[in-house]
């Protein structure tokens, strides 16, 4: 009895230790799990922010002029900008609408730091109507930061005189820049069709020595042809694309060299030569080429490119220095060894007419970033006399068929407006003519900037002849002096009725061979480095 | 004999009751505390999603034009996903139809000029609408209903509100990846009004939380 007694005391000691241990662990770490996690979960409370309708960084400012129909964004936030969208409030017959630039190219555009950027609005704005006032204009980041752009007007940048002044002159309104052409780091510059989206068009002249009027510029294929007796032009035999070139101790005839507007730590050149081989990508061709080379990023420490083991480091502002380098008694080889974003090369052919491209090439030479000046040249090989072919041969002679004139449409003057118009223009010329104006038996313009009204009809123009032109260069040592012309142009009196009117530069090689002597073989270089219309209140 | 064995019956007897009464109270505190856990897990869960969405979506103004009584909004996620977006719009003490509220379609767009094609600006879609009760908010740690929270801040009561959905830019113009590009929306006010009251929604089992509210001043 006395052992199963204790067996059953045992039993109950057992059942209260179990009892105990589960009481005292169990029970207090479920209710210390409960209340101290549980029952009071993590929420977050709704937190109310506040917009404010003018959200600006006055680190970055944009101003857009309402003439040029351009805006000019400066970033000096210290980091670079990326754009997402440019969105411009408008007001066309008094409706007001909204128009976003970013499927334009603008997407994914990025300002630097220190750096601004040129847009154009006039494309955009002219989907919206032939008259948009622009009332604001947003710069969306990718960031998700909107930025307001401050509106110039011309009337905030003319000057007042102090009162009490004796008289009081018209002040002279802003200053529309036509040339150097806006690029922004999207553009195609390769073909002066990149013109159109900055807002020019393209037409030719009735006449080419008394224009009176512009006319439609139908095919822009035509227009420049050359040779004597039968016809050779430029012809486009190869194109090559984000390519690697190297070019070896070829010998040249002639180099222009730029900066490439889109990136101006890169280069534009144009190369002509007698017959070339291109190592790199291989080309090789036995008859005279024009080798256009865009975005050209030299991979040479000691610089750009070298004549004959000379190294050029930078662009020279004289666009001949670097012409007429192989005579008949100098040599020049070039070595060249880099990348590049385009390379075209032309080849002299039989053929009827070939556009401008071949001619005309985009550029600038003091390295401003984002504004290209106009070049244009038909020189190929070298100079002669007037008893002399100029090129040395035939083929080369090129000439105009049909002038290329450009129409500045985003910019227009009315009478009703102003009372006059100034237009100032800045290039330089170069010509292959050693008796300059003996050389040639008629004096032919060159070019001709003036007015055309809304009609196409010519109101008034300056043309600039070869025989003038040709006082202010050397043709060997080749120099193209820097030449600066301001045309004043008084507008009718709107009371005999308001008229629209645009400025216009036309541009030509005049000169075809004159057949029985060797008169009037000229070929040239232009470059049209500024032209600006300062419009004058009346 | 018999009380030896008797004894020995009761002894078995007890064991088998302490080992039932323990696995009971075993199965019953697993059972509760799985219960809880589980409950404890789906409001993490809701917490998270609500705490992600409210810091991801980002809402800014483009323009406010009086003169057409039109607000332009600009919506990113910063996330990159591409999300469509929820919205209650209150102007003016009032609370806009999805009609008023629509969403930009680059695709549709053949000109740069916003709203001026047929189906380039579209109407917010219906996700929601009855009465404020029907929507929850987080508020002063607690999840509330959108009309007590409303009355707490001084916001316009209304007997029915609906819930827009917004389209994400990305869905309409990107195939994948992480999304940059942010939506544009645009919000027709009946009168020039002020404020205008953005409350950013999100949809989580069946539910709509009020996460986030932007007012334009």
């Amino acid at each position: 009895m006395k052992c199963c007694n204790m067996r059953g005391q045992s039993n109950i000691l057992l059942a209260a230790i179990f009892v105990a241990v589960f009481v005292l662990l169990l029970v207090p770490l479920t209710l210390y799990i409960y209340y101290s996690s549980l029952s009071t979960p993590p929420l977050i409370s709704l937190e109310s922010r506040v917009l404010n309708t003018k959200v600006t960084r006055g680190e970055i400012v944009a101003v857009y002029d309402e003439y040029s129909q351009t805006i000019l964004v400066l970033n000096n936030s210290g980091s670079d900008l990326d754009v997402e969208d440019l969105v411009v409030q408008f007001t066309c017959s008094e409706t007001t609408s909204l128009i976003s630039l970013g499927k334009t190219g603008l997407e994914k555009t990025k300002i630097f730091s220190g750096s601004s950027l040129l847009i154009n609005l006039y494309q955009a704005l002219s989907n919206a109507c032939s008259n948009p006032q622009v009332n604001t204009i947003y710069i969306i980041t990718r960031e998700g930061i909107v930025i307001a752009a401050r509106i110039v007007y011309p009337s905030e940048l003319s000057t007042e005189l102090p009162p009490g002044s004796p008289s009081t002159p018209q002040p002279i309104t802003s200053a529309v820049i036509m040339v150097p052409v806006g690029v922004n780091p999207g553009d195609n510059i390769t073909t002066i069709q990149y013109l159109l989206l900055k807002g020019f068009e393209i037409y030719t002249l009735d006449n080419m020595y008394q224009p009176t009027m512009l006319q439609p510029y139908d095919n822009l294929d035509r227009g420049m042809s050359g040779g004597v007796g039968g016809r050779y032009i430029w012809r486009l035999d190869k194109v090559y694309e984000n390519t690697s070139i190297k070019i070896d101790n070829q010998v040249v005839r002639n180099i222009w060299l730029g900066y490439d507007p889109k990136n101006t730590s890169n280069y534009n050149i144009i190369i002509t030569a007698d017959k070339i081989t291109i190592a790199t990508p291989s080309y090789s061709k036995n008859t005279y080429v024009r080798v256009k080379i865009f975005g050209f990023k030299p991979l040479t420490q000691q610089g750009i490119l070298a004549l004959s083991n000379t190294w050029v480091t930078r662009p020279s502002e004289d666009i001949a220095n670097y012409t007429f380098l192989t005579t008949s008694s100098t040599t020049t080889r070039l070595t060249l060894n880099g990348t590049a974003e385009r390379v075209e090369i032309y080849v002299r052919s039989a053929g009827e007419e070939s556009g401008y491209d071949p001619y005309i090439f985009f550029m600038n030479t003091n390295g401003v970033a984002q504004s290209a000046g106009i070049f244009f040249t038909t020189i190929d090989r070298i100079w002669g006399f007037s008893d002399s072919r100029n090129e040395g041969i035939d083929v080369l002679l090129d000439y105009s068929r049909s002038p290329l004139a450009l129409v500045y449409s985003s910019f227009s003057i009315s009478n009703s407006e102003y009372s006059a118009v100034v237009i100032s223009v800045n290039y330089r010329f170069h010509d292959n003519e050693g008796n300059d104006a003996e050389g040639t038996s008629v004096d032919r313009p060159i070019f001709f900037v003036g007015l055309v009204d809304e009609n196409s009809f010519i109101y008034s123009y300056r043309s600039f002849n070869f025989r003038e032109l040709t006082r202010y260069e050397d043709t060997y040592p080749p120099t193209a002096q820097a030449q600066s012309t301001l045309i004043f142009i008084p507008l009718p009196d709107p009371s005999s009725g308001v008229k629209i009117f645009y400025v216009f530069i036309a541009i030509q090689d005049p000169y075809s061979y004159n057949t029985g002597n060797y008169l009037d073989d000229i070929d040239f270089t232009l470059f049209i480095e500024s032209l600006v219309i300062i419009p004058v209140k009346g | 004999m018999k009380p030896k064995n008797t004894s020995g019956e009761s002894t078995l007897l007890s064991t088998v009751i302490l080992i039932g009464v323990a696995m009971i109270i075993g199965i019953g505190m697993l059972s509760y505390i799985t219960a809880v856990t589980s409950d404890y897990r789906a409001q993490v869960n809701l917490v998270n999603t609500l705490k992600s969405e409210a810091t991801s979506i980002f809402i800014n103004v483009v323009l406010y034009d009086n003169s057409t009584s039109t607000l332009w909004l600009l919506f990113k996620r910063l996330d990159g996903s591409a999300t469509s977006y929820l919205v209650i719009v209150e102007a003016g003490g009032y609370y806009l139809d999805c009609s008023n509220i629509l969403f930009y379609n680059p695709l549709v767009d053949s000109d740069g000029v916003l709203c001026n094609e047929d189906n380039e600006c579209m109407s917010a879609y219906v996700v929601y609408s009855g009465s404020m009760k029907g929507i929850l908010v987080p508020y002063g740690g607690i999840i509330s209903d959108f009309e007590s929270y409303a009355k707490s801040k001084g916001i316009a009561l209304s007997s029915s509100v609906q819930v827009c959905r917004v389209i994400n830019t990305c869905l309409l113009t990107q195939q994948g990846g992480l999304c940059e590009k942010s939506t544009m929306v645009r919000i027709n006010l009946q009168e020039k009004t002020t404020p205008v009251r953005i409350h950013v929604a999100v949809e989580y089992s069946g539910r709509i939380y009020v996460v986030s509210s932007y007012e334009v001043l």
